[in-house]
């Protein structure tokens, strides 16, 4: 039906979106980016978001090589392919915690598996009403998610524009190369000037974050707060009132990423909690109002309601994946039974919904994502379950706490992909239903791919070995071995949640974001704030829409060349070791 | 007043924040629970004082004004563009709407707050429900713009037209309830 164009071939008919060539390229590329980036997360002990990858893969593969034009169809593509791996980053954080622990007998996989599935579906379902109240009605940025949508729309957008993100793209990525061939990924300005260690002024040289930054805007100004409120304001403080903790010698630690450690992340952590259940009160009547609009706009049948997935789908999907977290549970070891599973499944299902709200609120506004934390809080509660009615043995109450953890992990983990591929579908038009139904079709394929490759490497080399350390796995194992012994900063957890719910009372997302500053790394917030700063005065200056149309293209594309690069050399990495 | 809570909350919120950090599992809970009450008070003090602001402020005025020129002025582009999208080029259309709607559908979306203080939270979802919904269908139209998808174009130009129409029509009920 196509007929030749002055400016492209003119066709005639549906514009493909959920098509089959769609979903088979999505479940290729899913399962692809799954095996290497999970390969990679137990080798490096890093996993990154699979949507941009995917995107320009996708891209490569339906324009490059079938020779197909629909920027809507990538999306549903980008959209299947992050579903499936979304279980990389679930599962690699969680289930190799029971093989470093020493249960990886202990565990039934098939269960795990199926739990992970119905995570994934809960996680999708309780996301789905979330997404007008999120990106209709308060618009969060998601900085992926625009540059995934810069990526699609490059075709059209001009040559200019197209230009900027190629040229962005090599220079980031250039940098990149450069920072990984000689090492230094860091520069310690403070060192070389002198100034004390706790004020921490080491600058992580990532123009991806600068990227990301940029296009975040002034939504991610509290991360940045956050993280100078610890480093320069609080660890001064605590020179002054010479409070820092000593160790076992006796000497102070001012050695910035222990002060995270032991002081300011357990904070975070709290306030991520805390601003998240004072945002959702204060969020509660917008939230309703989505869910009732979605309701009258179904009743009268307007195109709009066509678009979105039926509610009354959406109750039977919570429903029904709650019930399988259940079964899950009550199986996952055999002193667990009916109440200590209800209990486990009621809890997992009510955090999954509170953690989804957490990191899509996190990662709309800053682009990161605090899963491992989120994660942590999971499987404390649930272990917390296991210790109840007389208390389960450690071995069981763990394997159950990391089995139904790991199910909540991957919930949690779906939810902030699909927002992120939501926000890059507003952006080019598609169509909310077929991401959803793209979502759900991907997301089963993961836990099956993951589980498989989990249990090859454990048997050719052994999980927590010098091959495959599985830094995040250790993370969590050392943190479960921490609750188990009774090592829980729950005081620090419960007065964070009440920072952060003070700061959520002044403006929603607050706490959350400022929680995040406590959380991660200084090195990253300071580079970030770089480019929260350049959107500033790019802003001020060559004015807003300048920002929209340029500098949106080149932030996109310091995202991509840095993602391209580090994915490059974690395969170069792991081949040269064989 | 307002700034002054503000800042009330501020210096509680670090004065908390650093007797959590005095030591590496307990909280000083004798100093932490005053500090953060009197944080809540200033936050509760701030956030009924930003709301009558809001309320009665000149900004709300100037936001309701900007609401209802930039969606009049995208519901007419949308009217004469719909009318003359027959003639328009298939790859041009994408031209068109970053000439004509991108500005407005920004500067609606930066008001957008303001009527939650001047119609309520329910009119505010039905509204905005509406409003992004049109702007995702302009959106379809400049992707299908460039891929060169005819018919798609011709559809969602009259499928945005027909959602702003809904849009305005729940802008001016909800304006009417609250003239």
């Amino acid at each position: 039906m196509s007929e030749q164009h002055a400016a492209g071939p003119i066709t005639r008919g549906a514009y493909p979106e959920l098509t089959p060539h769609a979903v088979i390229v999505g479940y290729f590329l899913g399962i692809v980016l799954a095996v290497s980036i999970g390969y990679a997360s137990l080798k490096l002990g890093f996993s990154i978001e699979g949507s941009e990858l995917a995107a320009i893969l996708g891209f490569g593969i339906l324009r490059g090589l079938l020779r197909r034009r629909s920027i809507v169809e990538n999306n549903v593509t980008q959209t299947v392919a992050s579903a499936v791996n979304g279980a990389s980053s679930g599962m690699m954080f969680s289930v190799p915690a029971i093989f470093i622990l020493g249960y990886g007998t202990s565990f039934n996989p098939y269960v795990l598996t199926f739990g992970a599935i119905a995570g994934a579906f809960l996680g999708i379902a309780f996301i789905i009403p979330l997404r007008k109240q999120m990106i209709d009605y308060e618009r969060l940025t998601y900085p992926g998610g625009v540059a995934v949508a810069s990526i699609l729309k490059s075709p059209g957008a001009g040559i200019s524009k197209a230009l900027f993100l190629m040229i962005a793209m090599l220079v980031s990525g250039l940098v990149h190369v450069i920072t990984l061939y000689t090492g230094v990924e860091n520069w310690h300005l403070f060192d070389q000037l002198g100034l004390p260690n706790y004020l921490n002024g080491t600058w992580y040289l990532s123009l991806m974050t600068v990227g990301v930054a940029f296009i975040a805007g002034r939504g991610g100004l509290a991360f940045i707060i956050g993280g100078f409120v610890c480093y320069w304001g609080l660890a001064p403080l605590l020179d002054l009132t010479n409070s820092f903790p000593v160790n076992e010698a006796g000497e102070q630690i001012t050695d910035p990423n222990q002060l995270r450690l032991m002081l300011f992340r357990p904070t975070g952590i709290g306030m991520l909690i805390g601003g998240a259940i004072v945002g959702v009160m204060f969020a509660l009547p917008l939230i309703k109002s989505a869910v009732k609009s979605m309701h009258s706009s179904a009743k009268a049948e307007s195109a709009m309601s066509k678009d979105e997935m039926p509610i009354k789908l959406l109750y039977m999907a919570v429903v029904g994946a709650a019930v399988l977290l259940c079964v899950m549970a009550v199986t996952s070891a055999e002193e667990v039974g009916i109440v200590r599973g209800l209990m486990m499944a009621v809890l997992g299902t009510l955090w999954i919904w509170m953690a989804g709200i957490i990191l899509s609120e996190a990662i709309g506004r800053t682009n990161w994502s605090p899963l491992s934390g989120m994660t942590l809080i999971a499987v404390t509660l649930l272990i917390m379950v296991t210790q109840t009615f007389g208390g389960m043995n450690t071995g069981p109450a763990i394997v159950a706490a990391v089995t139904v953890g790991a199910a909540t992990c991957v919930a949690m983990s779906q939810a902030t992909d699909l927002m992120l591929d939501l926000k890059t579908g507003y952006l080019v038009g598609a169509t909310p239903r077929q991401q959803q139904m793209g979502q759900f079709i991907g997301a089963w394929l993961g836990p099956i791919v993951i589980i498989v490759l989990i249990f090859t490497l454990d048997k050719a080399f052994g999980l927590g070995s010098d091959e495959f350390p599985a830094p995040q796995g250790q993370a969590l194992a050392s943190m479960v071995e921490g609750i188990t012994g009774g090592d829980v900063p729950t005081e620090k957890y419960v007065a964070g949640a009440l920072l952060g719910g003070l700061l959520s009372m002044l403006q929603a997302g607050l706490g959350i974001t400022v929680g995040l500053g406590f959380y991660l790394p200084f090195n990253i917030v300071l580079t970030y704030a770089v480019g929260t700063l350049i959107r500033e005065v790019v802003d001020r200056t060559k004015g807003k829409s300048w920002s929209e149309s340029k500098g949106i293209p080149i932030a996109a594309g310091l995202i991509v060349g840095e993602a391209l690069v580090g994915v490059g050399n974690a395969v170069y990495v792991i081949m040269k070791a064989g | 007043m307002k700034n002054l809570s503000f800042i009330f909350v501020a210096l509680a919120f670090v004065a908390g924040a650093y007797l959590t950090s005095l030591d590496e599992k307990t909280v000083q809970w004798a100093y932490f629970i005053p500090v953060v009450v009197l944080g809540f008070i200033g936050a509760f003090i701030y956030k009924s004082t930003a709301n009558k602001e809001a309320k009665h402020g000149d900004l709300l005025q100037n936001n309701k004004q900007v609401l209802i020129l930039s969606m009049n002025r995208i519901l007419k582009n949308l009217e004469t563009l719909n009318g003359k999208k027959e003639n328009i080029p298939t790859y041009d259309m994408r031209f068109e709407i970053d000439k004509l709607f991108r500005d407005d559908l920004l500067s609606f979306a930066d008001a957008r707050d303001s009527m939650k203080h001047l119609f309520g939270i329910q009119h505010f979802a039905d509204i905005m429900s509406s409003f992004a919904a049109g702007e995702r269908y302009i959106n379809r139209v400049w992707s299908a713009s460039t891929d060169g998808y005819v018919d798609e174009v011709l559809l969602y130009v009259g499928r945005a037209y027909e959602q702003f129409q809904h849009a305005q029509e729940e802008f001016n009920k909800a304006l009417a309830e609250h003239s």
